[in-house]
């Protein structure tokens, strides 16, 4: 009975599913990605390596889903200004604590390709070469979209990043480009 | 490109110092940290089932 792609699988989908949220804001859509995704995997489960990194090869295939529905998108959509990602943003409701509400504002302020490599390594917990073989860029690049994404931050909340007062509000925008959650946008 | 994954391991290593990376951590351990929804988990069952019937 017992299935280790199966439990692998079950095993990493609380990671997966945050990982979704940095790229939708709304929730339904980001469990919708995290579904498809799953349907994905299993119906490729023979491609998948016994004994390999299982996040990280659902993690792939999640971000080429979202990728490859946002092309899909462009083609439809092409207005609404963009705040990509910001599932994580737009939650302040049971933490409502300020200095957290700041940090959310200020990843949405980074662009794509630095908010992904800081989660990937700051917070999913994959290494640069792991990160880089996500992406499908060089571990060095990651660690430079790291490292900028992480002063940008620093720089929106002030020194230490502990300031809750400053400067994320009113800036809006300005940071943000590109690959956009137009959908969800319109919300 | 003279990255190794033993600078990966450092910088991993430094997380919990740095408030920035801590808060980051916390954002995402947020949703990570939730139950898995019913659906996912009902969606997960049908395709186990379907799995052994082949």
């Amino acid at each position: 009975m017992s299935d280790p792609f199966r439990d692998d699988l079950i095993e990493a989908l609380r990671s997966l599913r945050a990982f979704a949220r940095t790229f939708h804001r709304d929730e339904a859509r980001a469990e919708d990605l995290v579904q498809e995704t799953m349907l994905k995997a299993w119906t490729k489960r023979e491609q998948f390596q016994p004994g390999s990194n299982m996040k990280a090869w659902l993690f792939t295939i999640l971000r080429n889903t979202y990728l490859s529905e946002l092309r899909k998108k462009k083609r439809e959509v092409e207005d609404a200004d963009g705040s990509l990602v910001a599932g994580l943003a737009e939650k302040p409701k049971q933490d409502g604590h300020m200095a957290m509400r700041d940090f959310r504002n200020a990843l949405t302020l980074l662009s794509d390709d630095q908010r992904e490599a800081l989660i990937l390594v700051g917070a999913s917990g994959f290494s640069y070469d792991e990160a880089a073989e996500i992406v499908g860029v060089a571990a060095g690049t990651i660690k430079s979209r790291v490292s900028r994404a992480r002063a940008r931050i620093a720089e929106l909340l002030g020194e230490d990043g502990n300031d809750p007062g400053s400067s994320v509000v009113g800036n809006d925008r300005q940071g943000t480009h590109s690959a956009v959650d137009r959908g969800a946008q319109a919300i | 490109m003279a990255d190794t994954s033993g600078k990966a391991q450092e910088a991993q290593g430094t997380v919990d110092d740095d408030p920035i990376m801590r808060q980051l951590r916390q954002v995402y351990d947020n949703v990570a940290q939730e139950p898995l929804p019913e659906n996912l988990l009902d969606l997960l069952a049908k395709l186990d089932e379907a799995e052994r019937k082949r």
